[in-house]
């Protein structure tokens, strides 16, 4: 995901891997919220 | 040709124009989900974080999680920030972008100060690169 975050900065980033970069990030967000809605 | 259509003909201008003019309806709604999670976040964080009954234990999978969604959260909007910031740098909207963006980060989970320098460097970076270049296509005119 890193190359893709420096792709976007570098402005060479396609509009798939854009989204591409956002489902993963919510992937991660979702799987915070699940980790923190197990306590 | 003037920098205008040497701008517009780039590459790099294709994409950003896809997320800012076009802004494909995909990844708004994407970043809309983004927004919403991490508000959802935010809150589950902050009501075990003022539990309390709370102990050691969850006060370190907060602390996990809080790295991770900080470290994340400033490489996303820091890279939709550059995105945006590119095209829409005369009107300042890719400042309003970022800030809008980061106002729906909880204040409590994230260092909102980090991040929004973050993306004011980044917004400054892509100024400065706008500024030499147009210095460079005024020198061969």
């Amino acid at each position: 995901m890193l190359v893709i975050a420096e792709k976007i900065k570098n402005k060479t980033a396609t509009k798939e891997e854009i989204a591409d970069f956002l489902e993963e990030y919510n992937k991660t967000l979702e799987e915070i919220k699940k980790d923190l809605e197990t306590e | 040709m003037n920098f205008k259509d040497q701008f517009n003909k780039a590459p790099v201008a294709k994409v950003n124009t896809e997320i800012t003019n076009e802004l494909s309806p995909e990844i708004t709604l994407k970043i809309e989900k983004s927004k919403t999670l991490i508000s959802e976040v935010g809150a589950k964080a902050e009501a075990i974080t003022n539990d309390p009954y709370k102990n050691s234990e969850k006060d370190e999978k907060i602390k996990l999680n809080w790295k991770k969604i900080k470290n994340w959260s400033l490489i996303a909007i820091g890279a939709i920030a550059a995105g945006t910031a590119f095209s829409t740098i005369d009107d300042k909207g890719a400042l309003t972008n970022a800030m809008e963006l980061a106002t729906h980060l909880p204040a409590g989970i994230l260092s909102l100060g980090l991040m929004l320098k973050g993306v004011a460097d980044i917004i400054l970076q892509s100024e400065k690169e706008n500024k030499q270049k147009n210095t460079q296509e005024s020198s061969f005119a």
